[in-house]
């Protein structure tokens, strides 16, 4: 038994849908592990995918005797995965859905209760959900591996979570009894899974020079990120380079502008029962209608609640064209290099619920994106040697050479093809398209690629330095005039581009603490101001940067007397996450600054 | 004395193997209370021996002969508890597969709405209506027929398409009609390309055996409205 490879293990924590991959330390096994979960009354299933949505179900809705799983007989623990979904279509005030998208917003929206609105017993923050989800899955692994566990595992998130995010991501993973884990940027997980698919000729395919646009379209959120290619001492060099912002645009966005759009033609008004019956009708009918060799209609017929199903099942008759011009024009429009896209939202600080695009132009997005990122390269003097000939200073955008698509969007071939025209037209020059090894699946199989790469110590790594630069809030030294407000300025603590274990720290920027005092510092954060470096002070902060956390340190009034001289010091640690410290000047005596982010505290905020 | 004792420990033998047994599976309270029986007669015995006991001069024989007695009791628990087993095994083989279709008929009836379908008399709509209803009936069935089996033809070549099969064919994939006595080889146009499954991945439920059968296939739904006075 001893000669048995070591399995790690990839997790794909999604908004909608979460998977699971195994894989061996010798390479030879690399798949995705089914989840069994709950299809129904005490009606067990494996599903390759386990959807992220808890249902907080009271005894009238179910006994404990339903909910029983394989590790959990008694049906004690929180019902999750497919009938959670189902019960959550007729039931949403006691669901829990998108978790993720909230851990990705500023302030105490980050600990929100969901569902909202619901009392403190019947609801669970985004962090508990995440959890709940990831304990479910570590079950199914327990079973399958009689408790072996994993050397690794690697949990992916958006590429667009701030370091807040990426930090409770990593607190539901130890709640779930996970830890340790890695971090992985998505769409990195699906360049690996691509890597790992092409492990010994994808340098034939990508060459010193190439940009390769990873275009990661989910069932609610969408996220772009740019790898470039380079050669570094005869060898091929990766570096991710630029990640959008959290887009919540995806596949649900299209299902229900079908289904809006087919009940308005059907003329009667549908109960949500029946609404749900054609959502999912419209997306077997997506799919087929934007195949290649697509029939010109398909039929829908949708029943009614009771159990007379032929006196008044509605028919209605969905056409390509139909499809055509709602999906592909509408999500995917046709947009030119020099169009101008009105700026529609600043920062994503809605105050209440989830801040859903109002543009569903996903190519508008992706337009914005790739002039975001050449503006961050032409900041950067470091980005534009890397890209060498790849850089081309006289574009208003960044044009890519190579095109990856992930998420379950993509299995229909007229929006790749749609996508693929578009950048290409862009481009000007042609560009390859990398074949994803399974849209839904790429991200878990990609993170246990990594995962295996991380234990073997072995491989091509994607370097992924800091997408974002961190700043915190200084009151501005001005005399108060009435009637006023002074700007926050904003000190660049972490600039953009700093590579994952590095130390920095601003001595010539001091700060007098009083001790005995609750200390807290507001944290902002900009994702394309790639030119400010180490000090750098932006002077209005709250305009030109996003509001990420409070963070806050205590230093007790027994160990220093009076005013302390502190300056700042800032650690990326190798798995991306950030710690900050206030050192003292005269000694080497420091004080953790933590992030705001304890429960208790935040509630008082709602 | 010493013998009322071990009648005594018998006794309390036959309740803590009862206990054991109990504990082990909850159907196997039968057996216990037999193997009480068994430990009760024994004790009776002992106590109605128990004058002539006092007239034996070697009480020792008569403790090897009781411990005969308990070994060959116990042979005869072991031999009924194998019996009960056995038919317990084959009880639960069937309720569970019971069980099982019931589980699916409701899971068909969900996702399709089968039941619906096939429950109503049809005969007098017109075919409009049974095709509209139809497709519902179809997508959901299909939808679960992809889920729970992976169903693959038979036969590569299509329809209509000539077959040679070798000789030693195998009778349950392949069924060969209207073929005479005289014909030989075993060949022919295709008719029906046939069906196998290739994988299951079927609902389980976690009920033991003697729990009641899930025999609900739909519950009656209400939506909860304000009532009207």
């Amino acid at each position: 038994m001893n000669d048995t490879p070591k399995l790690v293990r990839g997790i794909d924590l999604g908004t909608s849908n979460s998977a699971m991959a195994e894989a061996d330390t010798t390479g030879s096994i690399r798949r995705l592990q089914p989840i069994p979960q709950l299809d129904g009354p005490g009606r067990i299933v494996d599903h390759e995918l386990l959807p992220s949505v808890a249902y907080l179900a009271d005894h009238r809705d179910m006994s404990p005797a339903d909910l029983g799983l394989p590790w959990d007989v008694s049906g004690h623990a929180p019902l999750v995965g497919t009938w959670a979904r189902d019960l959550a279509l007729l039931s949403p005030e006691k669901a829990v859905l998108s978790a993720k998208s909230w851990l990705c917003y500023g302030g105490a929206q980050k600990l929100a209760r969901l569902p909202q609105g619901a009392p403190d017993d019947k609801s669970w923050t985004a962090v508990q959900a995440s959890a709940a989800y990831l304990q479910h899955m570590q079950a199914a692994w327990d079973l399958k591996h009689h408790d072996v566990q994993p050397e690794l595992t690697v949990l992916t998130v958006p590429a667009s979570f701030d370091l807040v995010a990426r930090q409770l991501t990593e607190e539901a993973a130890r709640q779930a009894g996970l830890s340790p884990v890695t971090l992985l940027e998505e769409p990195l997980a699906a360049f690996y899974a691509w890597l790992g698919a092409h492990e010994q000729h994808w340098q034939d395919v990508l060459k010193p020079g190439d940009l390769v646009l990873i275009c990661d379209i989910g069932g609610g959120t969408s996220d772009f990120s740019l790898v470039a290619v380079s050669q570094d001492q005869g060898l091929l060099r990766l570096d991710r380079i630029a990640v959008g912002r959290h887009l919540l645009l995806g596949g649900d966005n299209m299902d229900l502008a079908l289904a809006h759009h087919s009940q308005s033609q059907i003329g009667t008004t549908l109960d949500t029962w029946q609404f749900l019956a054609l959502q999912q009708q419209v997306r077997v009918a997506k799919e087929a209608l934007l195949s290649p060799n697509a029939p010109s209609h398909w039929p829908l017929a949708i029943a009614s609640r009771g159990s007379n199903l032929f006196a008044q099942t509605l028919r209605y008759e969905l056409h390509q064209q139909t499809v055509q011009e709602l999906l592909v024009e509408g999500f995917f429009p046709k947009v030119q290099a020099d169009e101008d896209i009105p700026r529609t939202r600043s920062t994503g600080l809605a105050r209440m619920g989830l801040p859903y695009e109002n543009d569903p132009g996903i190519t508008r997005h992706l337009l914005q994106f790739l002039r975001q990122a050449q503006n961050t390269i032409r900041q950067s003097p470091e980005l534009q040697e890397r890209l060498g000939s790849g850089f081309h200073p006289d574009q208003t955008m960044v044009t890519p050479t190579a095109l990856l698509f992930n998420g379950g969007v993509f299995h229909s071939a007229a929006l790749r093809e749609r996508v693929f025209s578009v950048v290409q037209n862009w481009s000007g020059h042609p560009v390859k398209e990398l074949q994803s090894p399974g849209y839904d699946h790429a991200v878990a199989l990609g993170a246990a690629y990594f995962a295996r790469l991380q234990v073997q110590g072995t491989g091509v790594r994607v370097r992924a330095a800091a997408a974002r630069s961190y700043y915190i809030g200084l009151e501005s030294n001005e005399p108060a005039v009435p009637g006023l407000m002074r700007p926050l300025r904003g000190l660049c603590i972490l600039p953009q581009g700093t590579e994952e274990g590095s130390h920095l720290s601003i001595p010539e920027q001091e700060f007098g603490l009083w001790t005995g005092d609750d200390i807290s510092f507001r944290l902002f954060s900009s994702a394309s101001r790639s030119g400010d470096r180490l000090g750098t002070i932006v002077p209005d902060a709250e305009r030109e940067l996003e509001e990420v956390s409070e963070l806050h340190c205590q230093i007790q009034s027994d160990e220093e007397p009076g005013l302390l001289p502190v300056h700042l010091r800032a650690d990326l640690t190798d798995v991306g996450s950030l710690q900050l410290a206030m050192q003292h000047s005269l000694s080497e005596r420091q004080w953790n600054l933590e992030f705001h982010l304890r429960e208790e505290a935040q509630s008082t905020h709602a | 004395m010493q013998k009322q004792l071990l009648g005594f420990f018998a006794l309390i033998s036959a309740i803590t193997t009862s206990i054991m047994l109990y504990n082990k599976n909850l159907d196997t309270s039968l057996i216990a209370s037999i193997a009480t029986l068994i430990f009760l007669a024994l004790h009776l015995r002992v106590q109605r021996a128990t004058p002539e006991v006092v007239k034996e001069p070697k009480p020792i024989k008569l403790i090897d002969e009781l411990n005969d007695r308990l070994n060959a009791s116990k042979q005869q628990v072991q031999k009924l508890q194998a019996q009960i087993q056995q038919l317990e095994a084959a009880t639960k083989g069937a309720d569970s597969e019971d069980a099982a279709v019931l589980m699916f008929l409701r899971v068909m009836q969900e996702k399709s709405r089968l039941l619906d379908f096939a429950l109503t008399d049809i005969a007098r709509l017109p075919d409009a209506q049974v095709g509209a209803a139809a497709r519902v009936v179809h997508q959901g069935l299909q939808g679960l027929l992809q889920d729970s089996f992976e169903i693959k033809p038979i036969a590569d070549q299509s329809e209509g398409q000539n077959l040679q099969l070798p000789e030693d064919f195998d009778s349950s994939r392949y069924r060969i009609l209207q073929q005479s006595a005289a014909e030989q080889k075993p060949q022919g146009v295709i008719l029906h390309r046939g069906w196998e499954v290739k994988k299951m991945n079927l609902p389980r439920s976690l009920r033991r055996t003697g729990d009641p059968l899930p025999s609900v296939l739909a519950p009656v739904e209400i939506e909860a409205r304000e009532v009207l006075q």
